[in-house]
């Protein structure tokens, strides 16, 4: 388990309420309805839980009929928290992580479902919108303004600032009125 | 007026109380809803004490829910477009303020 995956494992289950519902889950798979009425929660608010559960990859959950089963996944809970701790992290891997993780953190203060609420005033962080918003474009492939300017509004209104600073920060290329997306 | 006053003064201390017996009992994100319904109780003190400068009698009441119901629209925006997009953790935010306005908008009904 990566040390980034484990943290984000402890975090989740550092909460009461969401080791009741693992309790729950360890003897059988439940759906939203049957966990809330045994722990006494709302079902908005065991969904909110499972939510995070599932993000931190400590429960999976399937279709049956009208409902979705959740069921612990006991593969990770096997892990042997000895294992984790000795586990060697390098400094260009743990280096990443940070920038990863950090690009996650503009996008989503900065897109809501998908969208781009405004453009950040910091150059960085401009940059990290421009490079997620330009990866409707193929690299290589060729492109007319209108359409360049169809998918960027797909993203934020104002297509021509974005398209501008998408050429001015060398993530795309124009040429007359043909643009392509570099590496 | 006191009695309403009285009863959301109430209702920000229980949440408060709850929000710190939520923390002490690490159920830290069901604590911060305790915290937002506390901030939503809140914001009706404020918006009646405003109302009643203005207002009195049934007129305060009328003016009171309308104003209301105005903050609550940005909330049914945000609650709508939380939906499509299935999130969670924003559906649980936007039901939780809505449960306690339309508490609020009950006890007014039956003063």
């Amino acid at each position: 388990m990566l040390e980034a995956d484990a943290i984000k494992l402890f975090k989740c289950l550092a909460d009461k309420s969401r080791l009741q519902i693992l309790k729950s889950l360890v003897k059988e798979e439940m759906y939203v309805e049957r966990l809330a009425e045994r722990l006494d929660l709302t079902p908005a608010t065991i969904s909110f839980h499972l939510k995070k559960l599932e993000d931190a990859g400590a429960v999976t959950s399937r279709k049956e009929q009208y409902y979705t089963m959740y069921s612990i996944r006991k593969e990770v809970f096997m892990t042997n928290i000895l294992d984790i701790i000795k586990e060697e992290s390098d400094e260009a891997d743990e280096q990443k992580q940070r920038e990863e993780a950090y690009r996650k953190k503009v996008i989503s203060a900065f897109f809501e479902y998908g969208k781009l609420k405004s453009i950040p005033a910091q150059r960085k962080k401009e940059r990290i919108c421009l490079e997620k918003i330009a990866k409707v474009f193929e690299v290589g492939k060729t492109y007319e303004e209108t359409e360049v300017n169809e998918k960027i509004e797909a993203f934020f209104e104002d297509y021509c600032t974005i398209r501008r600073d998408m050429i001015s920060e060398g993530i795309m290329k124009r040429e007359g009125t043909k643009y392509t997306r570099k590496q | 007026m006191n009695d309403f006053m009285m009863y959301l003064n109430n209702s920000i201390e229980a949440a408060n109380k709850k929000e710190q017996e939520l923390i002490a009992t690490e159920r830290k994100d069901e604590a911060n809803l305790q915290k937002i319904r506390a901030n939503i109780y809140g914001i009706c003190l404020t918006v009646v004490q405003v109302v009643a400068k203005e207002k009195c009698g049934k007129e305060l009441w009328e003016d009171y829910v309308v104003r209301l119901d105005n903050i609550a629209k940005n909330w049914v925006k945000s609650y709508e477009k939380a939906k499509l997009h299935n999130d969670v953790e924003k559906i649980l935010i936007e039901e939780t303020k809505f449960q306690v306005l339309n508490e609020v908008k009950e006890t007014i009904r039956k003063l």
